[in-house]
């Protein structure tokens, strides 16, 4: 079992555990944040079967253009093709196992491996001559790749496994949040630039980030109080997205939602759009936002535009198992160990509005998010000092009942569950999932 | 060869041995104060009227109306900056941090009303029992008042590792 600096001890157990005796409706057991073999089944049941976010396709959006991450902790290359279509290649030489592609990011006309000098063409098939003494041929000796890759909207996901559900049924009810981030742009197309990007890592486990409505009024209090005097007509509960009343508390209308296969959401939009009227003038405001609203309103009409700038594009959302859409942004979470994490805020941009309400996105994105920003290190802190908390194990019990069974929680129509803004439905609904995957196998 | 075509074009001769001096103080002034703490007397060292504190991501240039940055403050977001490092609800700043640079390879110029000092840092970050190592380089742009005192009118750091992950930044770059 490793210690926040790194250190191992000895585990007082050298079995893995039985996965169906650590998640319940109402607690979970910390040994899933902490124990390295839990971490290792996730890569395999969870990161290695369902759909996890790759990238978006505007980051490579021309033939050749290419960007290199990890999946479940693979290497792996996002590729556009020559056809136009997108594969995620499996960053291995099949020779003797180099790292293929070492640029983070780029256009290249092949892949050469520096090793022995083989070359792979855009689509990963080999184009270097086999030896014929092996009895193998190029066919046999292509780059390996992920079997299933998918697209909703320009956002590319990809799976290990060749069957299981489609994107469209995993993502469900999801995607109208998508389309609200989506539609706040005037062509119903973002923007993202593998270049310009925030990553951040610390030393806790992946399952912390997100999604709790919880929180904000205490481990945020710093940032509600200098929100406070900086503007009037705003509550200070802007964290990052300008509020007219305070969206964290429970007798406002946010809605704490979880979605089948694990998503999860804090859904502000209702408490929003109650204050349309403040947010249209906040735009009208802003640099660029009369040429933005002027062509939200020539495209959707005054109404439905309201609506929209209402909701600022911000879904809020948690994509089971790395994806996030909050506020300007899109956030991948990447597990590297039970207890060290990154996460890789990527700044969305709106197409066909003027620069500098472009600019003025990036400038609210810097407020909250990133490094030395004024919320997102005190998640970092919290997520850090939980994971040193996680290793006493005298009670190992972690509660998630926060609002279960009780009157604020709805069961809706559409298949999700909604609670009170703190209430813990959004990780009741991730853990649901997790158990789900973890144990079929 | 003459003593100019062997200095290095980023130096400048025109700034006088005192003023080097003088500068090379100011650095380590600023460094000082910034790593123990006194952060009021640190906003002190800004010059009068529009100023610049930037800290870039991804690359040391860029362009901030269209890339994001790691700091990228005016007099008021600083100002926020401050005040919420020394709040107490600030839970990343516990109080305890202890921070200690070194400066070195100042180099010096001027060019109209600004003195430009080039300089190279190596800090030290400890935190909750972790020590974090840093480095990076600094360009300040310093204007004299009347008083012949300088003042910072922009501030650029260059970490060394802003393309990679980082972890919270609990020192004033």
């Amino acid at each position: 079992m490793n210690t926040s600096n790194g250190a191992v001890i000895a585990s007082s157990s050298s079995n893995v555990p039985d996965v169906a005796d650590l998640v319940f409706d109402d607690r979970v057991h910390s040994r899933i944040f902490t124990d390295p073999e839990i971490f290792n089944l996730e890569i395999e049941r969870i990161f290695k079967r369902t759909w996890q976010f790759a990238l978006h396709e505007s980051e490579i959006p021309n033939a050749g253009d290419f960007k290199t991450f990890e999946l479940a902790l693979e290497p792996v290359i996002a590729v556009r093709g020559k056809d136009d279509s997108i594969k995620i290649l499996v960053n291995r030489c099949r020779h003797r196992g180099m790292q293929v592609c070492e640029q983070r990011s780029g256009n290249a006309s092949r892949f050469q491996c520096w090793y022995h000098g083989w070359n792979y063409a855009l689509d990963g098939s080999l184009l270097s001559e086999v030896d014929q003494a092996t009895g193998m041929t190029q066919d046999d000796l292509g780059l390996g790749q992920l079997p299933r890759v998918d697209n909703y909207r320009g956002f590319v996901f990809a799976s290990f496994a060749e069957s299981g559900p489609s994107l469209e049924e995993h993502l469900g009810e999801t995607r109208r949040f998508f389309d609200i981030m989506l539609d706040y742009s005037p062509t119903g197309r973002v923007r993202v630039d593998p270049k310009v990007v925030h990553r951040v890592k610390y030393d806790g486990n992946w399952k912390q980030v997100g999604m709790d409505g919880y929180h904000v009024h205490f481990v945020h209090r710093s940032v509600v109080d200098i929100f406070s005097s900086r503007k009037e007509g705003t509550t200070g509960s802007a964290v990052g997205a300008l509020h007219m009343e305070d969206p964290w508390s429970d007798a406002s209308s946010s809605r704490a939602r979880g979605f089948p296969y694990g998503h999860a959401a804090l859904d502000l939009l209702e408490q929003r759009m109650a204050h349309a009227d403040d947010y249209l003038e906040e735009v009208e405001n802003s640099p660029g936002g009369h040429i933005y609203l002027e062509k939200m309103t020539a495209i959707h009409g005054r109404d439905k535009a309201k609506e929209m700038i209402a909701m600022h594009g911000d879904p809020h959302l948690g994509v089971f198992p790395n994806l996030q859409l909050i506020h300007d942004h899109l956030r991948v979470v990447v597990p590297i160990s039970a207890s060290h994490t990154e996460v890789h805020m990527y700044p969305i941009m709106l197409e066909d509005v003027p620069a500098e309400f472009n600019t003025a996105r990036l400038r609210h994105h810097e407020d909250f998010y990133g490094p030395a920003s004024f919320g997102s290190p005190d998640d970092a802190e919290i997520f850090e000092r939980t994971q040193n908390g996680l290793m006493a194990e005298v009670d190992p019990w972690i509660m998630v009942n926060r609002g279960l069974g009780g009157e604020g929680e709805q069961h809706e129509s559409d298949g999700t569950t909604t609670g009170n803004i703190s209430a813990e439905v959004t990780q009741r609904a991730q853990f649901a999932e997790w158990r789900r995957l973890m144990l079929q196998h | 060869m003459t003593a100019q075509t062997t200095v290095d074009s980023m130096t400048d001769t025109a700034v006088s041995p005192q003023q080097r001096s003088d500068l090379e103080d100011f650095v380590v002034l600023e460094a000082g104060l910034a790593d123990s703490g006194r952060y009021e007397e640190w906003l002190g060292l800004w010059a009068e009227g529009d100023i610049e504190y930037w800290v870039p991501c991804n690359s040391d240039d860029g362009n901030p109306a269209s890339s994001i940055a790691i700091i990228y403050d005016d007099r008021v977001h600083m100002e926020e900056r401050i005040a919420r490092m020394v709040h107490r609800f600030a839970h990343t700043f516990t109080g305890e941090d202890r921070h200690q640079r070194v400066v070195g390879s100042l180099q010096f110029a001027q060019q109209a009303d600004e003195f430009i000092v080039r300089s190279t840092f190596i800090l030290g970050s400890l935190h909750r029992g972790q020590q974090k190592v840093w480095f990076g380089r600094s360009i300040h742009r310093l204007i004299q008042t009347a008083e012949g005192r300088f003042r910072m009118r922009a501030k650029k750091v260059m970490l060394l590792n802003n393309d990679e992950a980082l972890p919270n930044i609990l020192f004033l770059p």
